[in-house]
């Protein structure tokens, strides 16, 4: 053990754990043995589902497991750069946590701090004081390894970057930021909690090859994500964690591309685009029509957005589109115009053939039964006060058939076995459902009124994996039986691909691609439907 | 070179702007309130020559009426004692008190000095003991230290409704009546007078300000920010000092306008209390009095003096916060544009 | 199906199956939940307002003798086991008048609360809802309104109506109606663009059913919580005016009246200013720390 005290990058493996358990006091224990090496210039991922324990594996790494809670922390081995992390004081992990081994959190809006510049948060690494290891580097000598962090992070103008505040940087430019905040003192060791989650496909690439890059210039990265199209884009070796177990380990190659437990296959199947959503009834005439619809936003500092730019859309009675596209590029904006939440500043909108987003509200009122939104986050849609029996209730109420007028609570519970739920949820708030359950029942409040288009709004997208699978197979059966038109908004081409028939592409406000999805997805022939493709395909 | 000056013009324009608004807005206070104060009590107040002569019971005659009528403009229509009277705020001239036949203006600057001494020493007192107890139940560990943060957040939540003059009296019987270290009453600058007055004015706001900082500063210590600073290293007193504190610091230098609003509240219990000249006792006097000048030059100053304060508090936010300061321009900077978009997106979907 | 169950799985509590016990266990186990809820302060508080509320109905049960009986021999007796709280100038006992100056001071705090509620909820409700000049004419009256500390305003006020009960009462309300206004508009407007009110107006329900199901209610819930702390404040308010001689006259067992009267003796006698000044002073706490717990609580 001792033996490999003097071990640097190259010898050795820069981290090496063996039988890691960590609990808390409140919760229990978290991780139940978990065995991991990471030699330099190697990534190892490690994926799982949310609850699987992945955050607190990261946590514990840079030996903050006990964040906020006393964390019980035991293992056979916990060893960092060969030394014993597992007697580490308050003090030595102080001096390790970014020399040693760095860490990138998700969400890199709220891991920087807003009111620091980009500069001295990234500097902070090398202006602390290590317990034991002597002063921090000189105050010029730190500006210029802060500004070489991050034009190597691939920030361009770094000396402007490193005076601006986090605030005014754009989402991938400050994960990148953070990315150079974590490696600025040259750790032999980098541990990235979900590095791209909150970003945007094309984005998301771009920072997988920043620590590929540095994983080539030798650093050991460990990339903990749930996202198996980033893990193929870096990752050497996969770790699979459920409920704080590793249920399956090897090469990146093998794990993904023959998965041998139950748990995984799930994960790769739905990582992949799969298949689609299979027979169903030829359209009909057209339900909803969007023509030459465009709407400006003013900016608060004056000028404007043009959110959605002389768009045409047409759905027929039992189709499925999907709306795909970046973030701001118009598919919300579109959406609500379509819902009539908003009116087009050009252009019309048309439900059943006749006047829709021209009506006033009064008189759209009655014929808003037709149409129905599944919205992304069904908690912010329904009143905190109310159980799912009076969100179902009231939403029967608006109802055009007396028939389900009559016995609401009847009607209720058929709604909820037709997305199949108990009827046990009827009396229990929202809140207190999972996130998949809350889903079903925004999808049967949706229906009670029998509308002839859905519009669902990114409908999966706060889901884990096999949660998604399964609303989505919902909705696949509820185009079969209903026939109730969709229009499907998602960034994600493979929820398009499980549900929709034909696709529109969007980008900058405008449609950049449209068309039938398996020729979309197969021949895409617009750079933004390239880049979401290759996010998306194992 | 002219980049840096587009760039500076496009910084200061914006604060100008600012500052006119927030000038503008004081006028506008400063004209309402004289309004309002001076119709209020002009309709209810009955007539003000009974002041002028000495309160009710004078024994004055009818021509001694007639020429204080006179004197005071009392005969003219209400109106015109409007304007009159609107025309010497704007000119500083606020006329004479009719109790004390004194100008206004003359007895408003003699009290003014005593009560912003008491005012600004309480609250500053105020912020160094909500500070003091804020960074200390945070920073507690063990389980002595998190009995004692649990005992402090108790007496902040009492601090904060104690009455001044409870609080007052209750000084003046341990420390003056019992123990005899400071005078129960007092004028002026002497230090010693001044302990109880700022203690009993600055315990309550320190209460308030400390449960807002200690709450603010726990929900920075857990933001994702705290953690990575300690993932780089930091040790505790430097996530503290560099990170969390100026954060935890925010809401409480937002509500200090509202604080020193409630210190001149209390600066009139207080002042009787102590039996210290000040703002607050000349208006409680006046008020008696129905003394109309003084109530309406004495409120019109209180109201200029929390505009002012509220101006100094905006500057404060502004120093302690650049998210506030504006989006100022940088050359090729995106992002800007995209949560300008996300904002003008209403709530459903998005 | 067993995507299904995995998900219940997940679910914070999985409760869906839970069976239901019978009525008296459901009683307790929702008292209990009450009792975890209010915390040790909460359950200190909520006794202290228990005590006030005896005091208010039935001051004769904790203090069973006349709380103007004058007895001139015993005048200035310091607390002690025949007079808890000492006795006046007059010798009357204090802790009797304590106990039956609680309707006095509570009630007028009460009164000040529901006039200063009722007023914020007309502003805030016709800011919150009405046309965009209204908003914007009711927001500058208001900031006017905040340039005057409360004391300064409710002072304002006596000068125009004359000292007295009444007044103070009206003064203190309507001090307090900014703070009451500017809270409801702000709630109100949450709530009026919160994504559950839109949601219901995509459902096709009408403005009213809008209003009368979402946003009053959502509007009108946290203000039990907020009218709790206030009426602390109010008393704390109504008080202070008494103390000054403006509100309720001295030989009323009114707290802030007791404490105007006894200031003068504060170097002989302090149990005449110390122990009714004490007694607002844990009304106030205890109305505070109540309100918090329920706002807590509810949310």
């Amino acid at each position: 053990m001792t033996g490999a005290a003097a071990a640097g990058p190259g010898a050795g493996p820069v981290l090496e754990v063996a039988g890691l358990r960590v609990a808390f006091p409140r919760g229990g224990e978290v991780l139940h043995g978990v065995d991991l090496r990471v030699a330099a210039g190697e990534c190892v991922a490690v994926v799982g589902g949310s609850g699987a324990g992945k955050s607190v594996l990261a946590r514990t790494l840079v030996g903050l497991a006990g964040e906020g809670a006393r964390a019980d922390v035991r293992a056979d081995r916990l060893a960092l750069l060969g030394r014993d992390a597992l007697r580490f004081s308050g003090r030595d992990w102080r001096a390790a946590r970014g020399r040693d081994v760095g860490l990138v959190l998700q969400d890199a809006l709220g891991s920087l701090d807003p009111l620091r510049t980009v500069g001295a948060e990234v500097g902070e690494a090398l202006a602390v004081r290590r317990p034991g290891a002597g002063p921090a580097a000189p105050r010029v000598d730190r500006a210029e390894r802060v500004l070489a962090a991050l034009d190597e992070a691939g920030l361009p103008d770094p000396a402007v970057r490193a005076r601006q505040r986090p605030g005014e940087l754009s989402g991938g430019m400050r994960q990148r930021a953070l990315i150079a905040s974590a490696v600025v003192a040259r750790p032999p060791l980098l541990v990235a909690d979900e590095p791209t989650t909150a970003l945007d496909a094309t984005v998301a690439a771009r920072v997988l090859d920043l620590l590929a890059g540095l994983r080539d210039s030798g650093t050991a990265v460990v990339l903990v994500t749930h996202d198996l199209g980033a893990v193929a884009r870096v990752a050497d070796r996969v770790l699979v964690l459920q409920d704080g177990r590793v249920v399956e380990e090897g090469p990146t190659a093998a794990v993904l591309g023959a998965p041998r437990e139950a748990y995984t296959r799930e994960l790769v199947a739905a990582a992949r685009l799969g298949d689609g959503p299979g027979d169903v009834a030829a359209p009909g005439a057209a339900v909803l029509e969007g023509r030459g619809l465009r709407r400006v936003f003013p900016l608060p500092g004056g000028g404007s957005l043009t959110a959605v730019d002389g768009v045409d859309v047409a759905v027929r009675a039992g189709e499925a589109v999907g709306l795909v596209g970046e973030s701001g590029s118009g598919k919300t904006t579109l959406a609500r115009l379509l819902l009539a939440a908003d009116a087009p500043d050009a252009g019309e909108v048309l439900l059943d053939g006749r006047p829709w987003s021209a009506l006033p509200e009064r008189d759209r009122r009655a014929l808003r039964s037709g149409i129905r939104l599944v919205p992304q986050d069904p908690l912010g849609t329904v009143d905190p006060r109310l159980t799912v029996r009076a969100v179902l209730r009231a939403a029967l109420a608006t109802a055009p058939h007396p028939s389900a007028r009559r016995d609401r609570d009847a009607a209720a519970a058929a709604l909820l076995a037709r997305v199949h739920l108990p009827a046990e949820v009827l009396d229990r708030r929202p809140r207190t459902l999972s996130g998949g359950q809350r889903q079903r029942v925004a999808i049967a409040r949706a229906l009670a009124s029998e509308p002839r288009v859905l519009l669902l709004d990114e409908p999966v997208s706060a889901l884990d994996v096999q949660v998604q699978a399964a609303v989505l197979d919902l909705l696949v059966e509820l185009r079969r039986d209903t026939g109730v038109a969709m229009v499907l908004v998602s960034h994600d081409l493979g929820v398009v691909r499980r549900v929709c028939d034909r696709v529109l592409v969007m980008s900058g406000g405008r449609v950049v691609e449209q068309g039938p999805v398996p020729e979309v997805f197969g021949a895409p022939a617009h750079p933004v439907t390239r880049d979401l493709l290759a996010a998306r395909v194992v | 070179m002219r980049a840096a000056a587009t760039v500076a013009r496009a910084v200061r324009r914006p604060w100008l702007r600012w500052l006119l608004a927030r000038l503008g807005a004081a006028v506008l206070v400063a004209w309402v309130v004289a309004t309002v104060v001076f119709f209020a009590l002009r309709a209810a107040g009955g007539d003000p020559t009974e002041a002028i002569l000495g309160g009710p019971g004078s024994q004055a005659g009818p021509e001694a009426v007639a020429a204080a009528r006179a004197q005071y403009g009392l005969d003219q229509p209400l109106v015109v004692q409007y304007l009159v009277q609107l025309w010497r705020v704007l000119t500083f001239d606020l006329g004479d008190s009719y109790a004390r036949r004194v100008p206004v203006s003359e007895l408003l600057a003699e009290q003014l000095p005593g009560t912003m001494l008491l005012a600004v020493l309480a609250l500053a007192l105020a912020w160094v003991l909500a500070l003091a107890v804020a960074t200390l139940a945070v920073r507690a560990t063990g389980p002595f230290g998190r009995a004692c943060a649990a005992a402090l957040r108790g007496a902040e939540v009492v601090a904060a409704v104690l009455p001044h003059f409870w609080l007052g009296a209750v000084l003046i019987v341990v420390f003056s009546s019992t123990l005899g270290w400071f005078p129960a009453t007092s004028s002026g600058t002497d230090p010693v007078g001044l302990v109880l007055p700022t203690v009993t004015l600055a315990v309550p706001v320190a209460g308030f300000l400390g449960q807002v900082m200690r709450d603010s500063l726990e929900e920075a210590a857990a933001a994702p920010f705290a953690t990575s600073a300690r993932a780089r290293g930091a040790s505790p007193v430097r996530v503290l000092w560099r990170h969390t504190l100026r954060h935890g610091v925010l809401p409480a230098v937002s509500l200090s306008g509202w604080a020193f609003g409630s210190l001149l509240s209390g600066a009139v219990v207080v002042e009787t209390l102590f039996g210290r000249p000040g703002l607050g006792r000349l208006l409680l006097d006046a008020t008696m009095q129905r003394d109309v000048p003084v109530v309406v030059g004495a409120v019109v100053l209180v109201a200029l003096a929390y505009v002012v304060v509220m101006l100094l508090v905006d500057v404060a936010e502004r120093l302690l916060d650049p998210r506030l300061r504006g989006a100022v321009a940088v050359p090729g900077a995106p992002g800007g544009s995209a949560p300008a978009a996300r904002a003008g997106e209403p709530a459903v979907l998005g | 199906m067993t995507a299904v169950v995995a998900e219940r799985r997940g679910a914070p509590d999985g409760g869906a199956g839970r069976a239901p016990g019978s009525a008296g266990a459901r009683a307790a186990a929702r008292a209990g939940r009450v009792l975890r809820g209010l915390g040790v302060p909460g359950v200190l508080a909520a006794l202290a307002v228990l005590w006030m509320a005896v005091a208010v109905l039935r001051p004769d049960l904790l203090a069973p003798g006349d709380p103007n009986a004058i007895d001139a021999r015993a005048a200035f007796t310091p607390p002690g086991a025949d007079h808890w709280f000492g006795t006046d100038e007059s010798g009357r006992d204090v802790y009797t008048r304590v106990v039956h100056g609680a309707a006095a001071s509570l009630g007028i705090g009460a009164a000040a609360t529901a006039i200063g509620v009722g007023a914020g909820l007309v502003l805030g409700f016709a800011a919150g809802l009405g046309p965009r000049w209204l908003d914007a004419g009711i927001g500058r009256v208001l900031e006017v309104l905040f340039a005057l500390p409360t004391l300064v305003l409710a002072l304002l006020l006596v000068a125009v109506l004359g000292a007295g009960v009444e007044a103070s009462v009206l003064a203190v309300g309507a001090a307090t109606a900014p703070g009451y206004a500017r809270m409801l508009r702000a709630r109100v407007r949450s709530v009026a663009t919160s994504g559950y009110v839109e949601a219901a107006r995509l459902e096709g329900h009408g403005r009213l059913t809008v209003l009368r199901r979402h946003v009053v209610p959502n509007t009108l819930w946290p203000l039990v919580s907020v009218a709790t702390l206030g009426i602390g404040q109010a008393v704390v308010w109504v008080c202070a005016l008494s103390f000054l001689g403006l509100g309720t006259l001295p030989p009323s067992p009114e707290w802030g009246a007791m404490l105007n009267a006894g200031r003068v003796y504060i170097d002989t006698a302090w149990w005449l200013t110390v122990f009714p000044g004490l007694a607002i002073t844990a009304t106030a706490a205890s109305l505070t720390v109540l309100g918090r717990r329920i706002g807590a609580v509810a949310s």
